[in-house]
């Protein structure tokens, strides 16, 4: 039996929850873990949509991929560099108007 | 069934059952100390078993030799981590656990 | 089905209904270090996943990046937030009051989780019939990676896909990384590490692992033609032993000159520009390679992006411009 299908609703869920937590957390990490949940997501349905093909699983989605989790820990590392530096000149590790919850 | 495929068998549920006790001492038990020391051993245990019967089936010995260096890295890497993370406890002023 | 069916079936079964578990785990947990670790348990189980989905080169790259260097980075912006207490670090800097002195809170309110959960709830609806209306067997572009793959030189054909027929990506991707270390660079120094970290038994551990390490960035280099590995996965296995040098206190950046270091960062992009620009040169397409040469190429570019993609995540970690800048003359550089 091909699994694809269970393996790409889990990615829509994760999806979700990576969505819900980067709207609804003030502090900028959880913000930050809460993207990255959202895009383990998206490559979750990525690669399960390519576990469709007959025999060998489709090879360019894998490589785009690949791609996605190298630029994505890039994009989080500067994420993460300036919401520390947003902490050092505002004194709070939240956007303006969030209500910040303890880390 | 061949005999081999049977010391596989036992193999992998002697292991399963050991890193099945470790996780239950993880679970169980009431300090972080005492948490490491189960879930070091039987983890250790248990993948030596998994990987002992896992080289039953190699089809070549450098599939054994690829299996052995798991279960050393594995060790060295397992043994460092549960020192750092009994040293972080330990600055931190964690006591153990006593009755 | 038959047994092994069956296990197969289980194991699925388990892992699709933990994904999710530890998502919500690793977004909601009330204390922030639970989430990060719960965050770094979900990169392992993604792992799993790639390999259950016949992706192992996926597997390769998240087991080290989505888990591995995601977790390192986050619980060390985690310690910087810690050290950095509401005013006393606040510099006397010259951005405009509004950007430093956030408005009173009542002036914005927060979303509330009603409304994000009913957004949330369409959105993951609308995927969800997305997903489930999409014919359950489709070749993809499976056939036609296997027709254009040269059969001996470069078996793996995620490794064609990513240098050959989609080579304008990787180098555009290769192109972010730098903007990240640019920016990262721009945003401020690297903090001080801390001086206790460094134990005996973590010196020891770096010491024993680091040269296999090494070899086995080489090895997924050199395989990663026609077996999973590849550049990308070889960079990550050098920027892993780059941090857990760090971490055992010995800096592996701070000893190279800045020319050195910018060299090491901008090479990669650069011999991947330059391959593709003489390509044009001898009439060909930009990043077509000759047939003949095509392996050369792709392992000279990729033993070069490897090197540079690995200095780049050691330096993305350090999280700031190299401190061996504060002592020459840093003004109007990088």
């Amino acid at each position: 039996m091909n699994p694809f299908l269970g393996y790409a609703l889990s990615g829509v869920l994760l999806i979700g929850i990576g969505l819900y937590g980067a709207i609804v957390y003030g502090h900028l990490l959880r913000k930050i873990i809460a993207l990255n949940v959202m895009s383990g997501g998206i490559f979750l349905v990525f690669i399960a949509l390519a576990r469709r093909a007959p025999g060998v699983a489709d090879p360019v989605p894998h490589a785009m991929v690949i791609t996605g989790i190298v630029v994505a820990v890039c994009a989080s590392a500067v994420a993460l560099v300036l919401s520390v530096r947003v902490a050092v000149e505002t004194g709070q590790a939240a956007l303006p108007g969030d209500h910040e919850d303890r880390a | 069934m061949e005999a081999i495929d049977l010391v596989t068998g036992v193999g992998l549920v002697l292991g399963a059952f050991f890193f099945c006790a470790g996780t239950i001492a993880l679970l169980r038990f009431p300090d972080i100390y005492t948490r490491l020391h189960a879930l070091t051993k039987g983890d250790n245990v248990g993948l030596a078993l998994v990987l002992l019967a896992l080289s039953f089936q190699a089809g070549s010995w450098s599939e054994v030799c690829a299996l052995l260096l798991i279960w050393l890295l594995v060790m060295v890497a397992s043994s460092t981590t549960s020192f750092l993370i009994a040293q972080a406890a330990q600055r931190k002023g964690v006591k153990p656990w006593t009755r | 089905m038959d047994a092994l069916g069956l296990v197969n079936a289980a194991f699925d079964l388990v892992v699709i209904v933990l994904l999710p578990a530890v998502a919500l785990g690793a977004v909601m947990s009330a204390d922030l270090f639970k989430a990060i670790i719960l965050f770094i348990t979900l990169g392992l189980l993604l792992a799993l996943t790639w390999v259950r989905l016949a992706a192992p080169d996926v597997a390769l790259a998240e087991a080290a990046i989505g888990s591995g260097l995601m977790g390192a980075l986050l619980l060390s912006a985690r310690e910087r937030l810690a050290r950095t207490r509401p005013g006393r670090d606040r510099r006397t800097s010259h951005y405009p009051r509004w950007m430093t002195h956030p408005p009173p809170r009542r002036s914005h309110r927060a979303v509330s989780p009603w409304a994000a959960s009913g957004l949330v709830l369409i959105a993951v609806a609308g995927l969800t019939a997305a997903v489930v209306t999409l014919p359950h067997e489709a070749a993809g572009l499976a056939p036609e990676v296997a027709r254009q793959t040269p059969q001996r030189d470069l078996a793996n054909q995620v490794t064609f896909v990513l240098l050959d027929a989609r080579g304008y990506d990787t180098l555009l991707e290769i192109g972010v990384l730098l903007l990240a270390v640019a920016a990262v660079w721009s945003l401020g120094e690297a903090p001080e590490p801390p001086q206790n970290a460094a134990g005996p038994m973590l010196q020891g551990f770096v010491g024993t692992v680091g040269p296999i390490m090494v070899l086995v960035a080489g090895y997924l280099l050199w395989a990663g033609t026609d077996a999973p590995g590849g550049a990308f996965q070889a960079g990550v296995m050098l920027g892993a032993l780059g941090v857990l040098l760090s971490l055992a206190g010995r800096h592996p950046l701070a000893r190279l000159p800045g020319w050195a270091l910018r060299l090491a960062v901008v090479s990669g992009p650069m011999l991947f520009l330059a391959v593709g620009v003489t390509m044009i040169g001898l009439g060909r397409h930009f990043l077509e390679y000759p047939q003949a040469h095509a392996k050369a190429l792709i392992l000279l570019i990729e033993a070069t992006a490897m090197i540079s993609i690995g200095v780049i995540l050691v330096s993305l970690y350090a999280g700031g411009r190299p401190l061996s800048d504060e002592s020459g003359t840093r003004k109007g550089r990088l």
